[in-house]
């Protein structure tokens, strides 16, 4: 334990170009020192070591990634007790590649499985909408409008009056979120003058949002309008409210037809999505069991090439001069570690690290 | 209340205020610019804007890294910064925020409108939209085909239909009108803030009036300006300038009678903060454009905002300056790749001999 008040010296290390990344490493676990920054007039980008700072960043980002996607599959994290050591520059390489092929696998997965929710979400708005038409028409051919002449349905041409009287008749449906329709409502009102006819109901099943993750409840609605400059205008107000519309059926045949398709793809959809969610997790599995090492490692490795740019590089030497403050009782401690370091290099250095003792 | 407004300020807007000055405090200072331009690379800006407040911002975005993006990435981060403030914000501190974003929602409206004369899918304009004005029926402006439906169908119930009094008309929408139109809004715009910040009184008052008047003179003198060689008559542009500023009312009639540049530089040699940004440059200095030393002007402005406190001029400064802040950065980055490293520092420091 260190006090306050206790004596401590300015050292300057000379480590070899070889051995100075494990030695910083055993200082690093030692925590004994702190060390001064030779170069303060160089900017963060210029300094000695910045590819290897860059690289460390990258794989920063990998894991960042992988831990993302780790805890949206709530896999827990194995945690152990010893933190593991800084690797070794040739290792970097090794661990490099499996984060840039596990992040592969794992983007090319992830993208494949939204592809398939988006396409499920679709179907199944389709289903509902289909459903809930049905029973907008059926229960409005019972009622008569005064205004408009009553639709009756020629079943062989499934032209309705209004039709025969040459307006064209154009139906939009789709789905809108539940907040959204009382101004999507008015909004028509305003900007058709009356001319369209609007009928909405709820969807039972709460659907998620997938942009947003959210789940909401949404509803199902039928415009129906008479001319096509309406028409587009009503397509413009369904895409500013980020409506998800679908082709209306013409009659009761074709709507039973649909549905009886949309019914298979559906149950085709849900067993390749549960496949490839089982992979998916699989794969997570594997990743989490290493992730914690390599996140600890990688920030230890940021770490000492961090101080490594503090130092300043002397070339006739060959080597690289730090200044560090050190309390005076651990003075051989700090000498152990720095043989540790230029010991576990297997590099034949001339002379072991140098301290040299300042006021 | 403008008596005794130290003692109750900090209970509603207390902490926002202090955590605007902290975001403040994070500007980038002249070191940091010194170094952004002796970058080579957007890679090297990247690493030392790491070091800076702004952080981890472009860390996490994969692929590569261009202007457009590192641009979206800051406006991002503001918005963001926004948001948090306007989401704790409680009245009046929630109107005055509103009445920043008006002024984005004008331009967003604006850029919708032009778009769809020229055919644009709104699909595409979208994301063009300046977030800070985002509101619900942004998407459906294109279909107005005159300022009258635009604001009856449309933007009546947004709070942009206040500004609309003297902005309905019947002619169609082209791109002229557009500009007019815009003018036109942001007249009542300003003029309404102008008049808000009146009511709250007190430093909010002291803080924020000058700054819309120079905003208002800045906007007729540039209107003038760019109106020389267009069909805009003088009795047209004269309904156009705001009529909250220093101009109101004799500069304003010299203005609009004014043909050339020569005489819009009579008119502001009769005001003396005028006079500056007219002038002509000394001998040796490099050329700014009329612009330009408006932004230096307004930057100087706003940096007075953060000498008093318990007022909520702060929080328009800091929005102001931190868009200064990102126009510089993204000037920079544009030189770097461009290698013209020549043009480099026509950047607008924003504290300078300070950290």
């Amino acid at each position: 334990m260190v006090f306050r008040s206790e004596e401590m010296c300015l050292a300057q290390l000379f480590l070899q170009s070889g051995s100075e990344y494990d030695c910083i490493s055993e200082l690093g676990e030692l925590g004994l020192v702190e060390f001064r920054d030779l170069n303060p007039s160089v900017s963060s980008f210029q300094r000695h070591f910045v590819s290897e700072i860059k690289r460390c960043e990258e794989m920063e980002r990998i894991l960042g990634y992988l831990l993302r996607e780790i805890q949206k599959a709530k896999i827990a994290i194995p945690q152990e007790d010893e933190s593991p050591l800084a690797p070794p520059p040739r290792q970097v390489l090794e661990i490099m590649e499996q984060l840039q092929r596990l992040e592969m696998e794992l983007s090319e997965v992830a993208k494949n499985k939204e592809k398939l929710q988006r396409n499920l979400l679709e179907l199944t708005e389709y289903t509902h909408m289909l459903k809930i038409t049905r029973t907008f028409i059926h229960s409005r051919s019972r009622v008569s409008y005064e205004e408009f002449p009553t639709m009756e349905t020629d079943s062989v041409t499934g032209s309705t009056g209004m039709q025969r009287l040459g307006a064209k008749l154009g139906f939009v449906s789709g789905l809108i979120q539940r907040v959204k329709v009382e101004a999507f409502e008015r909004m028509l009102w305003r900007v058709c003058k009356g001319y369209t006819i609007l009928s909405y109901a709820e969807v039972d099943e709460n659907l998620a949002d997938l942009d947003t993750g959210e789940i909401s409840k949404s509803v199902v609605f039928l415009i129906s309008f008479w001319g096509d400059q309406i028409g587009q205008k009503v397509q413009k107000i369904c895409d500013c409210y980020h409506c998800h519309l679908y082709p209306h059926p013409e009659n009761d045949e074709e709507r039973a037809d649909v549905l009886d398709s949309l019914r298979t793809r559906i149950q085709d959809l849900n067993n390749v999505l549960h496949r490839t969610e089982d992979y998916l997790r699989q794969v997570l599995q594997k990743a989490s069991e290493s992730v914690y090492t390599w996140v600890v490692q990688v920030k230890k490795m940021k770490a000492i090439y961090h101080i490594l740019n503090l130092c300043s590089f002397d070339v006739t030497n060959k080597c690289l001069i730090a200044e560090v403050w050190c309390p005076v009782s651990d003075l051989t401690n700090l000498r152990g570690a720095l043989e540790e370091g230029s010991v576990s290099t297997t590099w034949n250095t001339p002379s072991a690290p140098l301290l040299s003792q300042g006021g | 209340m403008a008596v005794c407004e130290e003692l109750s300020f900090n209970v509603d807007h207390g902490y926002l205020e202090g955590l605007v000055r902290g975001m403040k405090a994070g500007i980038l200072s002249q070191t940091d610019y010194h170094n952004l331009a002796q970058c080579d690379t957007l890679e090297d800006m990247k690493l030392h804007l790491q070091s800076t407040d702004y952080g981890k911002l472009l860390s996490s975005s994969e692929g590569d890294l261009t202007v457009s993006l590192l641009d979206s990435k800051l406006r991002e981060n503001l918005v963001t910064e926004f948001s948090c403030l306007r989401s704790n914000a409680l009245p009046p501190l929630s109107t005055f925020l509103d009445y920043i974003s008006y002024s984005y929602m004008i331009d967003n409206v604006v850029m919708l409108i032009t778009g769809a004369l020229k055919n644009k899918d709104v699909s595409e304009l979208l994301p063009r939209c300046h977030p800070l004005g985002a509101f619900d029926q942004m998407a459906a402006v294109g279909i107005a085909r005159t300022p009258a439906e635009l604001y009856s169908a449309i933007l009546v119930d947004t709070p942009l239909g206040q500004f609309f009094q003297d902005a309905v008309s019947e002619c169609s929408l082209d791109e002229m009108e557009a500009e007019i139109l815009r003018n036109k809004l942001y007249k009542a715009y300003l003029q309404s803030f102008h008049s808000f910040c009146k009511s709250v009184g007190g430093a909010t008052k002291d803080v924020m009036c000058p700054v819309l008047e120079f905003e208002a003179d800045r906007r007729a003198f540039i209107i003038t300006v760019n109106s020389f060689g267009t069909d805009l008559s003088s009795a047209d542009r004269s309904a156009l300038y705001p009529s909250c500023g220093k101009l109101y009312p004799g500069g304003l009639k010299l203005l609009a009678q004014a043909e050339d540049h020569e005489q819009v530089k009579a008119v502001a040699d009769c005001y003396p903060d005028y006079k500056m940004v007219f002038d002509d440059p000394e001998p040796g200095s490099d050329f700014k454009t009329l612009e330009d030393r408006f932004f230096e002007q307004e930057v100087k402005l706003n940096i007075l905002a953060f000498l008093q406190q318990f007022h909520f001029g702060v929080f328009y400064s800091y929005i102001k300056l931190k868009e200064q802040e990102s126009r510089n950065v993204v000037w920079i980055a544009e030189c770097v790749t461009q290698r013209q490293k020549s043009k480099i520092h026509n950047y607008i420091p924003i504290f300078q001999g300070t950290s």
